[in-house]
C-alpha cells in the first residue's frame, strides 16, 4: 500500500495509472501539472510521483529538480514518463533526480512492474 | 498366444503356426491365433436391419458395438441353434486399411494348437461350395481337414 | 467512473479506427496502387497495437503485430493487395474487433488461420513468421548460463534519487537463488559518514539460468550511476564459489543493509506482482480460462461417454432390485454423471459468432467482385457448438456462400426485371432446436433450375427417368456435379457440395435443400450438439429397441384406425396436415402382424415432418453414441449405436434417411396418382 502520485495533464493517462495502481492496493494522487503536483507533495508523505516531462505551467523536469529539493522528501522515487526515442530528453531528467521512467505507450504490467520496483512495503 | 504377425500372411514361415481351432457345422476351422483378441460367450445380438447377410447383427464387447458375422453363412453352411458350447470369437482384421474388431460365431472352441505348414493341403477338394478365395489353405489336424479361412477376404 | 474510464475511452478510439481501416482496405480493392490507403491502413493498425498494449489487450497487440509484420511486403510495395488478400486483411480486422468487443468469443484458432492464411498469400518471396500464440514468449536468449558472478558499486548519491540497493538485490534474488556478500571496506568512520550517502558495495553470486537481459532490467535506471561488473558461472561450478578473488567471505555482515542475504530461493519470480495485477485482469476478461489439449477434452468425454453407460447399467440393475439404499445411490450417481456429462460437453463449446466475422468480409468482397450487391443479415452469434465443429464448419460454410452469391443471386437486371429488389440477399442463421443446431445459409436468388440440374443428371442416369425434384436436386451432392457453365474464379471449383456434405455427415450432421424458383434456396445444416452424446428416445419395433435422436421428434401421437385401414397410402393426418409416414416394421425387416397399439412419433428435419410408425415408446434414453464399423457402412438408415442399461446394443434410427426416403415415397406416390 503506497501513496503515489500521477502528474500529467492528460486525465485519460491519469486515468489509466488510476485504474491500474488502486485495484493494486495503491493509493493515487493526482496533479495536473508540475505545480500542483509539487503543492501535492509538500502537502504530505508520498511513496512515489510518477510524472508526465511535458506539462503546462510547471514542466516535469522542473518538477523533479524542485522535489529533490524538499527536505521532506529525501530519497522520495520519481518516475518520469517518456517516449523511446527521446533519449538526450531521458538524460536530462535523470541528471535532474529521477529515479526511473516509463516509456509510453505501456502496459498495465509494466505501470506495475516498474512500481513495485520502487515501492516496498 | 498371438505370437504371429498381425493379419498372419507370413505366419507360415518357420513351418508352423499357431491357431485357434473352431468349429463351424461339420467342418473345422482354424483362426490365426495372432488375429484373436478374446473369446466369450454367446452375448445378445442386435439385428442390423439392410446388412450384408453374413455381418446380420451387432454385439456390445466391453462397451464397444461390433459387428458379429455369421461364417456359416459364408460358406452357405447351415445355420444351426446357439448351444452350450457356442462362443464368439473376437478377431481384429484390416478393412480398408483400417483395424476393425468383429465377432465370429463359432458352434465349439477346440483349443489353441499349432498347425504345421508341412501338412498344408494344396487346392481344396473339400466343399466344393466353398469359393477358393475365402481359404488360405487346408491342413490337416488329429487326421482331419481344416480350412484355414482368409478372414480379410471373407469380410470384405 | 464509467464516463472517464480508459479502456472505454480505448474501445471508441478503435472502433473508429476500424472504420478507417475497413474503408482503406476496401478502397484498396479497388485501388490497389493507392499509397496512401497502404499507409492510412498500417497507421490504423499501428495505433490499434500501441493503444491495445497499454490498455491491457495483449492479444490484440500480438496478434496486430503479427499481422502486421505479414502484411509488412504490401507496405513496402513488393506485394500487390489482391482480391484475397484483401479479404484476409478483412478477416484480421474483424477478428481484432472480436478480441477487442468480445474477447471470450474470438477463438484464437480463427486468429492463427487468418495469419496462415495471410502468409500463404505473401510467400513464397516473404520470411516465415513466428505463429501468433508464440508472440506471448519472451525470446530466449542464446546463453543461459549455469549462474551470474555481479560486483555492485554504486554512485554515493544513488539513495538521494530515490533509488535504493537493497530493493534492487531483492529483485536480483528474485530471478534465482542470490549468495550475496556486503563489501565494507569504503564505509567511512562515523564522524565522516554522510547519512544519505551509499557506501557499501555487493558481490552477488547468483545461481540459475537466467540471461543477462533479466539482470540489467534490474539495473534499467541505475546502470548509468553505478559500476556492475558481470561474470558468468561455468555450469560445474559450485554451489558457493566465489571466483572474485579478493572476496574475504569471512568478513562481517555491515551493520545496516543486509536485508537480502542468503537464499530466497524457490521463491516463483515475482509474486506480489502477479497477485496484485489478478484482480484487474478477471475483471477485465472475465473469467480466467486454461488452455488444454484437445485431445484431452475428447479423452475426457470417452470417459463420461463410459461413466454414462455404466450408471445406465446401474439404474437398472437398482430398478429391477428392490434394495432401496442401492437405489438412492443409482439416483445420485445418476444426477453426478448427467451433471458431469453436461460440464464436459460445456467445456467443448464455443460460440459459432467467431466464424460468422469471417463471411461477413467474404460476401462483401464477393459481392464487389461479381457486380451483385448483396446484404448479409447473421444472426445466432451466440449459438455455441463443439469447438471441433466450428472447425470442420469453416469450409463448408465459405462454399455455400459462395454458391449463394455466384449461381444463387441473379445479376441486377435479371432481378429488375423480375420486380425484386436490386440488393440480393444472403442471411446466415445459427439456431439451437433441442441437442441439435440449424445453421441455415438462405439467399432471395433465382432458386435452383432443377431442369438443368436433371439436363446435367442424365448423364448419369437413364434420361427421362421419373424423379421428385427433390431426388434430382440431390445430384448436386455428387462428385464432379456442377452445373456452372462458365466456371467462375469463384465457385465451380475447388471443393464441391459432395465434399461440404460428406464432412457435414462426418460430423454426425445433415444437410438439406430447399428452393422455390424465383424466390431462392436455403440450404440447412444440422449439426448435433456435440459428437458424443445425445437425448434419444428409446422405441420399440417388433423385438428390436430402437434410438430416435429426440432433438428431430416433435410429437408422438397414435396411430388411428382409419391411418391403419388406408393401407395404401402412406400418409397422416395429422391436425389437418398430411404427413407422410413410415411404418419401421417394414423398413427394419420384422416379419409377423404389428400390435394393436401402433404409436407414430412424428420426426422433422427443418419444415419436413415424417411419421414413423412404431410399436411402443419406452421413454428417454442418455445415448453414448458409438459408430457402426465399416462393415456396416453401407447401411444408412442408422447413424450410429448406442449401449442400453441391459447391456445390449440399439442402433440409432438416422433421421436425414428416414425423412428423405419418406419423401420420395411420398413423391413418388403422388406422381403415380396424377399420372
Amino acid at each position: 500500500m503506497a501513496t503515489v502520485l500521477t502528474v500529467d495533464d492528460s486525465p485519460s493517462i491519469r486515468q489509466m495509472i488510476k485504474v491500474v495502481l488502486e485495484p493494486a492496493g495503491h493509493n493515487v494522487i493526482e496533479a495536473g501539472d508540475g505545480a500542483q503536483g509539487l503543492a501535492k507533495a509538500q502537502a504530505g508523505k508520498l511513496d512515489l510521483v510518477i510524472t508526465d516531462l511535458n506539462m503546462p505551467v510547471m514542466n516535469g523536469l522542473e518538477l523533479i529538480r524542485a522535489l529533490r529539493k524538499l527536505p521532506s522528501q529525501v530519497g522520495l522515487p520519481i518516475v518520469f514518463l517518456t517516449t523511446e526515442s527521446n533519449d538526450a530528453l531521458k538524460q536530462e531528467a535523470k541528471s535532474a533526480g529521477a529515479t526511473g521512467w516509463i516509456t509510453k505507450p505501456f502496459k498495465p504490467e509494466q505501470l506495475l512492474a516498474v512500481v513495485n520496483k520502487l515501492v516496498r512495503s | 498366444m498371438a505370437t504371429d504377425q498381425q493379419h498372419g500372411a507370413g505366419a507360415v514361415q518357420d513351418g508352423s503356426m499357431q491357431v485357434v481351432m473352431i468349429g463351424l457345422g461339420d467342418e473345422k476351422f482354424a483362426l490365426d491365433a495372432g488375429l484373436v483378441r478374446e473369446i466369450i460367450d454367446p452375448v445378445p445380438a442386435t439385428k442390423v436391419a439392410g446388412a450384408r447377410s453374413f455381418v446380420p447383427s451387432v454385439i456390445n464387447v466391453r462397451g464397444n458395438v461390433i459387428p458379429l458375422a455369421d461364417l456359416r453363412i459364408r460358406f452357405g453352411m447351415p445355420q444351426t441353434e446357439d448351444s452350450a458350447d457356442t462362443r464368439i470369437v473376437v478377431i481384429e482384421v484390416g478393412i480398408d486399411d483400417e483395424p476393425v474388431l468383429v465377432g465370429v460365431t463359432a458352434d465349439k472352441v477346440y483349443e489353441v494348437t499349432e498347425i504345421s505348414r508341412t501338412d498344408v493341403q494344396h487346392t481344396p477338394r473339400v466343399g466344393m461350395h466353398w469359393k477358393p478365395e475365402f481359404i488360405r489353405f487346408i491342413t490337416k489336424w488329429r487326421e482331419e481337414f481344416v480350412i484355414v479361412p482368409n478372414m480379410e477376404r471373407i469380410l470384405n | 467512473m464509467s464516463s472517464m474510464d480508459p479502456t472505454e475511452a480505448f474501445r471508441q478510439e478503435a472502433s473508429e479506427l476500424f472504420e478507417t481501416l475497413e474503408g482503406a482496405l476496401l478502397d484498396l480493392g479497388l485501388r490497389p496502387d493507392d499509397r496512401e490507403l497502404v499507409d492510412s491502413a498500417f497507421r490504423a493498425l499501428h495505433t490499434i497495437k500501441g493503444s491495445g498494449a497499454m490498455f491491457g489487450f495483449d492479444r490484440v497487440a500480438a496478434f496486430t503485430h503479427e499481422f502486421e509484420t505479414a502484411f509488412e511486403l504490401v507496405r513496402k510495395g513488393e506485394i500487390k493487395p489482391t482480391q484475397e488478400l484483401i479479404a484476409v486483411a478483412l478477416a484480421a480486422k474483424d477478428y481484432i474487433r472480436a478480441l477487442i468487443e468480445a474477447p471470450d468469443s474470438a477463438d484464437s484458432i480463427i486468429g492463427d488461420a487468418i495469419l496462415d492464411d495471410l502468409k500463404r498469400f505473401v510467400s513464397p518471396t516473404a520470411q516465415v513468421l513466428p505463429v501468433g500464440s508464440n508472440a506471448d514468449i519472451p525470446p530466449v536468449s542464446e546463453s543461459r548460463p549455469a549462474g551470474w558472478q555481479l560486483r555492485l558499486e554504486f554512485e554515493s548519491h544513488i539513495l538521494r534519487n530515490g533509488s535504493n540497493p537493497i530493493d534492487l538485490l531483492d529483485d536480483l534474488c528474485k530471478l534465482g537463488p542470490c549468495f550475496v556478500v556486503p563489501l565494507t571496506d569504503g564505509v567511512p568512520l562515523l564522524d565522516e559518514l554522510e547519512p544519505e550517502d551509499c557506501y557499501l558495495k555487493w558481490d552477488v553470486t547468483l545461481h540459475g539460468a537466467c540471461d543477462k537481459a533479466a539482470i540489467d532490467d534490474v539495473f534499467m535506471f541505475v546502470q548509468d550511476e553505478m559500476k556492475l561488473t558481470l561474470a558468468q558461472v561455468e555450469r560445474a561450478a559450485p554451489v558457493l564459489a566465489m571466483p572474485i578473488a579478493d572476496v574475504e567471505l569471512a568478513a562481517p555482515p555491515a551493520p545496516a543493509p543486509t536485508a537480502a542475504s542468503v537464499p530466497a530461493a524457490a521463491e516463483p519470480a515475482a509474486p506480489s506482482e502477479r497477485k496484485r495485477e489478478e484482480p484487474r485482469r478477471t475483471e477485465e476478461r472475465g473469467i480466467a480460462t486454461v488452455r488444454v489439449q484437445a485431445e484431452r477434452l475428447d479423452e475426457l468425454m470417452d470417459r463420461v461417454g463410459e461413466l454414462v453407460i455404466a450408471q445406465a447399467r446401474l439404474s437398472q440393475l437398482a430398478a429391477v432390485g428392490s434394495d432401496l439404499s442401492i437405489k438412492m445411490i443409482a439416483e445420485e450417481i445418476e444426477r453426478l454423471a448427467a451433471s458431469l456429462r453436461d460440464t464436459t460437453m460445456g467445456a467443448r463449446m464455443v460460440p459459432i459468432g467467431s466464424l460468422f466475422g469471417r463471411f461477413r468480409r467474404l460476401v462483401h468482397d464477393l459481392s464487389r467482385d461479381l457486380g451483385k450487391p448483396v446484404e448479409f443479415v447473421t444472426s445466432g452469434e451466440d449459438t455455441e457448438l463443439d469447438k471441433t465443429m466450428i472447425e470442420c464448419l469453416a469450409d463448408p460454410l465459405v462454399h455455400l456462400i459462395r454458391n449463394a452469391i455466384d449461381h444463387g443471386i441473379e445479376d441486377t437486371e435479371t432481378r429488375a426485371a423480375a420486380g425484386k429488389t436490386e440488393q440480393g440477399r444472403i442471411e446466415l442463421q445459427a439456431i439451437h432446436s433441442g441437442a441439435q443446431v440449424l445453421v441455415t445459409v438462405k439467399d432471395n436468388g433465382g432458386g435452383l433450375n432443377t431442369a438443368r440440374i436433371r439436363a446435367k443428371a442424365e448423364e448419369l442416369i437413364a434420361p427421362g427417368a421419373a424423379m421428385s425434384d427433390h431426388e434430382i436436386h440431390q445430384f448436386l451432392f455428387h462428385p464432379g456435379f456442377s452445373t456452372a457453365q462458365t466456371i467462375s474464379a469463384l465457385s465451380g471449383r475447388g471443393v464441391g457440395m459432395d465434399v461440404v456434405k460428406r464432412t457435414i455427415e462426418n460430423m454426425r450432421g445433415s444437410i438439406d435443400l430447399s428452393t422455390k424458383a424465383g424466390e431462392g434456396t436455403t440450404v440447412t445444416l444440422r449439426l448435433p450438439l456435440t459428437l458424443a452424446i445425445i437425448e434419444g428416445l428409446l422405441i420399440r419395433v417388433g423385438e428390436g429397441r430402437y434410438i430416435i435422436p429426440l432433438p428431430a421428434v416433435e410429437e408422438c401421437v397414435e396411430l388411428t384406425a382409419e391411418d391403419e385401414r388406408s393401407r395404401g397410402r402412406n400418409f397422416l393426418n395429422v391436425r389437418g396436415n398430411l404427413v407422410p409416414f413410415l411404418r419401421l416394421r417394414d423398413i427394419l425387416d420384422v416379419p409377423g402382424a404389428p400390435g394393436q397399439h401402433q404409436k407414430t412419433i412424428i420426426i422433422s428435419t427443418g419444415e419436413t415432418r415424417v411419421g414413423l410408425v412404431a410399436d411402443q415408446i419406452i421413454g428417454n434414453h442418455q445415448t453414448v453414441i458409438k459408430s457402426l464399423s465399416k462393415l456396416h457402412s453401407d447401411v444408412t438408415i442408422f447413424s450410429g449405436a448406442t449401449i442400453l442399461g441391459d447391456g445390449t446394443a440399439a442402433l440409432i434410427l438416422d433421421v436425414a434417411q428416414l425423412v428423405a426416403l419418406a419423401q420420395s415415397r411420398a413423391e413418388k406416390q403422388q406422381m403415380s396418382e396424377a399420372a
